[in-house]
C-alpha cells in the first residue's frame, strides 16, 4: 500500500469502543483509495462514490466481526472489490460509463498545446485500455499498479491463491500492452 | 529458456519479485534477443503509463455524506422512531390507539350497566321509558320494595311512585345480571280500564309499574317483573287485547323490563 497506517491497532481499538471520531478518521484516511478502485473498476464517478460510501458503512456495521488478523486498508480494500465485482457481475449498472475522467490526468510534462492534447489523447487511450480489461484481471491491475498493493496483500483482498495474483496481474499488463503499443516508443 | 519463458518473467521483474538467479538469467537472454529486449520495453513502458497516472480523488463533502449516512446507535434511532413526525412515529401513534381501545374496553366490562344500556334519550318515547328504569347507582334495599309495591297497589297514579320504584328497581339491578328486555304493543279499547288491568295484573305477579306517559292515542307502561313470572304476565296481557311483542330478549334474566305501549 502507499500509506502504511501505523497505528492500526489503537484505531481499531478506538473504533471497536464506538468512537465517532475514529470512524471518521478512518473515512477521512481512505477516502480517495476506496473511491479510487471503484471509479477504476465502474468507471463513473456516481456509481464510485456509492460504491465507496456502502464499503464505509458496511466496514462501520461488521466493525465487531473484524479480528484485527488483515489490515483495516486491506479489510476495506476487500469489501470495496466485493461490491464493485458484484455490481459489474450483477447487470444492474445504474450509470453507463460516461466520459468521466476514470483515470485522472497523468502529472503534466509540458505546457504546449499539442502536448496537452496528447496527453489527453493518452489518457483516454488508457482509460479505454483498464476499461476494457476482464474484470478479474482489472482488478488485479488496479490494486497493484494504481493502488500498489503487494501481491500477498491482493491475494487476501480477492481470497484467492497467490499465483492467481501474479498470472491475472501478467495477462492484464500484457492487455494493456497490446492497446497501448502507439504510444510507447 | 525459451522466449516465451523469458517473457513470463516480465511482471515479476517490474515488480522486483524475480530470485537472483532469475534475474541474472533475463539479463543474459535480453542482452542476446533484440525482439524480447523490445518487449521488455514496451512491457516496462505500459506499466509505467498506467503507475503514471495520479491518484484518484474523492468528492468533497465524501466523508461528510459517509458519516451523515452512518446508522445511529440504538437508542438515538429509538427516539427518533418515537418522537419524529410522522410517519417516523407511527409506532407511536399506534401504541397510543392500542392503550386507548384497551382501556375503553375494560371500561366497558366492568360498567355492567353499559352493555344493556339503549340508544341515545331522543331516539324515541318507548326507548326513553326503557332507559329510566336502567341505571343502578345505590346498594339493594329489600326493606322498602314491599313498602313501595303495596303503595303502587293502593295508589297507581301518584307522583313519585316511578321514581320511588327506579330507585328500588336501581338497587336490585347492582345483581350481577341486567334485566332483560321486552318491547310490547297491546291493542285495547279503553286505555284507563287496561291500564288498572295491567297494573293489577303485574302487582299480582310480584312486580311494579316503575314509568308512566301519556302519547296521543296511547298510554306506555315502564313494568318490572320477575323472570320467572313473565309468562304469566304475558299471558294475562294477551287476555287483555291483541298482543305485540316487538322486542324480547334473555327472557332467563332474573328481572324483565317491558315496555308496553297501551294503545287504544
Amino acid at each position: 500500500m502507499r500509506e502504511g497506517l501505523a497505528d492500526d491497532a489503537s484505531l481499531l481499538a478506538r473504533l471497536r469502543t464506538g468512537d465517532g471520531r475514529a470512524f471518521e478518521e478512518l473515512v477521512t484516511t481512505y477516502q480517495h483509495r476506496i473511491f479510487g478502485v471503484a471509479l477504476r473498476m465502474l468507471g463513473t464517478r456516481a456509481e464510485a462514490e456509492e460504491i465507496a460510501q456502502e464499503t464505509f458503512l458496511r466496514a462501520h456495521r461488521a466493525l465487531g466481526e473484524f479480528r484485527g488478523e488483515a489490515r483495516l486498508g486491506t479489510w476495506l480494500y476487500a469489501i470495496a472489490s466485493r461490491l464493485c465485482l458484484n455490481r459489474l457481475a450483477s447487470g444492474l449498472r445504474r450509470h453507463e460509463r460516461s466520459d468521466d475522467l476514470a483515470l485522472a490526468q497523468a502529472p503534466a510534462e509540458g505546457t504546449d498545446a499539442a502536448g496537452a492534447l496528447e496527453r489527453g489523447e493518452l489518457q483516454a487511450a488508457l482509460r479505454e485500455a483498464v476499461a476494457a480489461l476482464p474484470e478479474e484481471r482489472r482488478i488485479v491491475v488496479v490494486l497493484r499498479d494504481l493502488e500498489g498493493l503487494s501481491y500477498e496483500e491482493i491475494a487476501e483482498v480477492l481470497g484467492v491463491p497467490l499465483n492467481t495474483v501474479r498470472t491475472r496481474l501478467h495477462r492484464g499488463r500484457l492487455d494493456l500492452k497490446a492497446k497501448l503499443e502507439r504510444w510507447l516508443p | 529458456m525459451t522466449c516465451e519463458e523469458i517473457r513470463e518473467l516480465f511482471s515479476a521483474r517490474v515488480d522486483g519479485a524475480l530470485s537472483p538467479d532469475e534475474r541474472a538469467r533475463l539479463a543474459v537472454h535480453l542482452s542476446a534477443c533484440a525482439e524480447c529486449t523490445r518487449e521488455w520495453e514496451h512491457f516496462a513502458g505500459t506499466v509505467g503509463m498506467v503507475r503514471a497516472v495520479a491518484p484518484a480523488r474523492a468528492p468533497a463533502g465524501f466523508v461528510d455524506r459517509v458519516l451523515a449516512a452512518r446508522p445511529r446507535p440504538w437508542y438515538r434511532r429509538l427516539a427518533r422512531s418515537l418522537f419524529t413526525p410522522w410517519p417516523v412515529k407511527l409506532p407511536l401513534e399506534a401504541a397510543g390507539v392500542v392503550l386507548v381501545a384497551g382501556l375503553a374496553i375494560m371500561v366497558f366490562q366492568r360498567s355492567p350497566e353499559l352493555p344493556a344500556s339503549g340508544p341515545a334519550p331522543d331516539a324515541s318515547r318507548r326507548d326513553t321509558l326503557h332507559d329510566t328504569a336502567a341505571p343502578p347507582t345505590e346498594a339493594p334495599r329489600p326493606a322498602r320494595k314491599s313498602e313501595t309495591t303495596r303503595e303502587q297497589a293502593r295508589e297507581p297514579g301518584a307522583r313519585g311512585e316511578a321514581d320511588e320504584a327506579r330507585s328500588n328497581l336501581a338497587g336490585r339491578q347492582a345483581a350481577p345480571s341486567a334485566p332483560a328486555a321486552v318491547l310490547a304493543r297491546l291493542a285495547v279499547e279503553d286505555g284507563a280500564a287496561a291500564e288498572r288491568a295491567v297494573r293489577d295484573l303485574v302487582t299480582r305477579a310480584g312486580g311494579e309499574i316503575v314509568a308512566r306517559s301519556d302519547e296521543p292515542g296511547a298510554i306506555v307502561l315502564g313494568l318490572a317483573v320477575a323472570g320467572g313470572r313473565w309468562d304469566e304476565v304475558r299471558r294475562g296481557l294477551q287476555a287483555l287485547g291483541a298482543l305485540r311483542l316487538e322486542d324480547e330478549r334473555e327472557r332467563s334474566a332474573d328481572r324483565v323490563r317491558v315496555t308496553l305501549r297501551l294503545e287504544h
